[in-house]
């Protein structure tokens, strides 16, 4: 009886001390503006955010990618490992709206590894929300105007022209 | 091609130079690699001043 | 006393200001084409407008005289103050359609900061900006930076013998490197078609290196390199320069950035083989003085804040950052808050001293410019010296750029002038973004880096800022590539006719 009991008890605590020890580090949720504020504080710290995928992943060395995540208008630059970016398919551009993530890392306001850029090292990152194609509508009185523009221009060449080579001002 | 005396574009006394080239287009490739060359040497030595500042702080 | 425009000089700036912004109309085709290869069809129809109105309104204004019409030197310097006020407005009509602005005078402000190589922006939702409208932003770089007025002259449209020389005098361009003016222009245009391919090419390699596609690659290769050889300072991406994360990038674009600062005389020496010119010239000294001084303050400061922990990071930023902004591009690899938060201190007032300085003359840079300290500086040595020697002896000086050149009071008058009136501008526009409530540093910071066309920004500019302010900046950066004078004869003519009303009425 006490040796299940102990043994139950050994098994809670395993399971149990990780959670303790994350705990004893606290993540600080923020956003994109906060992070490149170098007022928050948050330099060195677990910050956790959220936003959108932009752009592309670029080659970020011992096999990590530089993804740039676009949280309230300011986009930050995470480094992650490669593997990360399995979750990630669309990237923000003209024609879609990328995937919205929730990255949680170490911010770095001069990143010691990075040449004293400020980045954040991912230590995961969640899918929220697929990205999808953005519609732009065509406005076609755009054509219309251009058209009337270049009509007055090429009237106003002729009769440049006719001028020139003749008549008085 | 060497050229002596080149005129002054702008009035006053030239010395007299040595040019390779009469005509900058012709130099230029030799130009742009002089160019590279004397940038990189400046960033460099930019580079060895913001290092010397920082050291003696 | 100054006189009143008269009919037949309206006219004539009419005619001339028409021509110079057709030529708008002809560039906006690279973005229309961009647009097209890429599939933007919303962006496309953006670009058909524009080069309608563009085409409209420069042919209206053409009309109005004939063409070869004679133009004095008091015109041409209006023509050039107006040609970049409505060559802005023009550029800004498809930007202002982009969705990207938040109204026309933001787009209009990104236009005029596109094309006085300035490169403060107003853009919203960059990271989401089409690829044709990306291209105008740094096409107009790549226009502004040569100076509208050699872009029309190689497009040859027209313009004639004293017309041409008068409006190539009066944006500013002192050099006559070929005996031709149409020679010149061409020249200008040869170095900067050498640098640009170079500089894509370069950097090209980087990106794809980097995992960029191909397309993605060239692209952001050419913007990249029209904004640093042209000093201008626009980012296809909403992070600048930091997107990139790469020493390659920042190493191949920063010496883009001393090729645009290089004055083209001297591209044309060293091109023509003579190696001494760039070590005589007092302009490249002056330069290179004033850029070595201002490291050591950079290197001291960036030391005391401890904002970068690493001597190499500590190096990494503080250098680029000093030529970015002595050399008037703009490209910064910190978020803006960090100029205070991360700068702070010494090496921020050397950057807004870099900044203010500026470049050489004859080239893409902004600011006071170095040939004007190095005459200042000889000048207050002269001054010194005559003070000291006995009252019977003549004290003169002459200093090297191109050839000697005698050390006259003139020179020195104009010099200083031209100092005073770049400093008063940098300090009221500080002192009217302090009145705004912003913080003086972070307000000076950002009224240099408008007048001087540098574009490094503290976060002051964004699209939120007074509307009032944005007007100020713009009148900053467009005074600035002016360097005031043909600013002020521009504003004299106006003021004159209306005195002239005022009596007759």
């Amino acid at each position: 009886m006490s040796r299940s009991l102990a043994t139950v008890l050994l098994v809670l605590a395993v399971i149990v001390s990780p959670a303790l020890a994350m705990a004893a580090e606290p993540v600080y949720d923020t956003t994109g503006p906060e992070i490149a504020s170098s007022g928050s504080g948050l330099d060195g710290a677990i910050v956790r955010f959220e936003g959108e995928v932009v752009s592309e992943p670029l080659f970020g060395g011992q096999g990590h990618v530089w993804v740039n995540v676009l949280s309230e208008g300011t986009a930050i630059g995470v480094w992650m490992p490669d593997e990360m970016t399995a979750e990630i398919e669309v990237f923000g551009r003209y024609s879609h709206t990328g995937d919205i993530v929730r990255v949680t890392g170490r911010l770095s306001e001069a990143c010691d590894e990075h040449g004293g850029d400020l980045d954040v090292h991912a230590e995961s990152l969640e899918l929220i929300e697929r990205g999808e194609r953005r519609e732009h509508a065509v406005e076609w009185w755009k054509l219309g105007v251009g058209l009337v523009g270049l009509v007055v221009a090429y009237a106003g060449w002729r009769r440049m022209r006719r001028k020139d080579e003749g008549a008085e001002w | 091609m060497a050229q002596t005396a080149r005129t002054p574009v702008t009035g006053g006394e030239g010395p007299a130079v040595e040019l390779r080239f009469h005509n900058p287009y012709r130099g230029w490739l030799t130009g742009l690699l002089t160019e590279i060359a004397v940038f990189l040497a400046f960033i460099l030595a930019v580079a060895a001043l913001v290092l010397l500042a920082a050291q003696v702080a | 006393m100054w006189v009143g425009l008269h009919r037949r000089d309206l006219v004539a700036i009419a005619h001339y200001t028409g021509l110079l912004v057709s030529s708008l109309a002809l560039a906006m085709i690279i973005p229309l084409v961009t647009a097209l290869v890429a599939g933007e069809w919303g962006p496309a129809l953006d670009y058909v407008c524009g080069i309608g109105v563009a085409a409209a309104v420069g042919m209206l204004l053409a009309l109005q005289a004939p063409r070869g019409v004679h133009i004095g030197r008091r015109d041409a310097l209006i023509v050039t103050a107006l040609a970049w006020l409505v060559a802005s407005f023009v550029a800004a009509v498809p930007l202002s359609l982009s969705g990207n602005y938040g109204s026309f005078l933001d787009a209009f402000f990104d236009a005029i900061s596109g094309l006085t190589t300035s490169g403060l922006t107003l853009v919203q939702d960059l990271d989401h900006m089409a690829l044709a409208h990306n291209m105008w932003r740094h096409l107009t770089h790549l226009i502004g930076g040569q100076g509208i007025i050699v872009a029309a002259l190689s497009v040859a449209l027209g313009l004639k013998g004293g017309a041409a020389m008068s409006l190539y005098i009066a944006e500013g361009r002192d050099e006559r490197i070929l005996p031709n003016v149409m020679h010149t222009a061409r020249f200008i245009w040869f170095v900067t078609a050498v640098y640009v391919t170079f500089g894509t090419l370069a950097l090209s390699i980087s990106n794809l290196l980097h995992g960029m596609e191909l397309g993605r690659s060239v692209l952001h290769a050419f913007w990249a390199t029209a904004a640093c050889y042209d000093t201008g300072g626009f980012g296809p991406q909403s992070q600048n320069a930091l997107y990139y994360h790469s020493p390659f990038f920042e190493g191949i674009t920063v010496v883009l950035m001393l090729a645009g600062t290089l004055n083209f005389n001297l591209h044309a020496d060293l091109w023509r083989g003579d190696r001494t010119e760039i070590f005589k010239n007092l302009e490249a000294r002056a330069l290179a003085v004033n850029i070595g001084i201002l490291s050591l303050a950079v290197g001291l400061g960036l030391a005391v804040t401890g904002a970068f922990s690493e001597p190499a990071e500590l190096v990494r930023k503080g250098l680029y950052h000093l030529i970015s902004a002595n050399s008037g591009t703009g490209h910064q690899t910190i978020y803006a808050s960090q100029w205070i938060g991360g700068f702070g201190g010494l090496a921020f007032g050397a950057i807004i001293l870099a900044m203010a300085f500026g470049g050489m003359a004859s080239s893409t840079a902004g600011g006071i410019k170095a040939l004007r300290l190095g005459l200042i500086a000889k000048g207050v040595i002269l001054r010194v010296r005559q003070a000291i020697s006995p009252p019977s002896s003549v004290v003169t000086d002459k200093y090297h750029h191109l050839l000697d050149v005698p050390l006259t009071a003139d020179v020195l008058a104009n010099a200083l002038m031209v100092f005073t009136l770049y400093t008063v501008t940098y300090i009221s526009g500080g002192m009217i973004g302090a009145a705004y409530g912003y913080p003086m540093g972070e307000a000076l910071f950002e009224s240099v880096s408008a007048t001087a066309n540098v574009g490094l920004s503290t976060g002051i500019t964004n699209p939120a800022m007074p509307a009032g302010l944005k007007l100020v900046y713009i009148v900053q950066m467009w005074a600035g590539r002016l360097e005031f004078i043909a600013l002020f004869a521009l504003v004299a003519s106006v003021v004159a006719g209306v005195r002239s009303r005022w009596s007759r009425a």
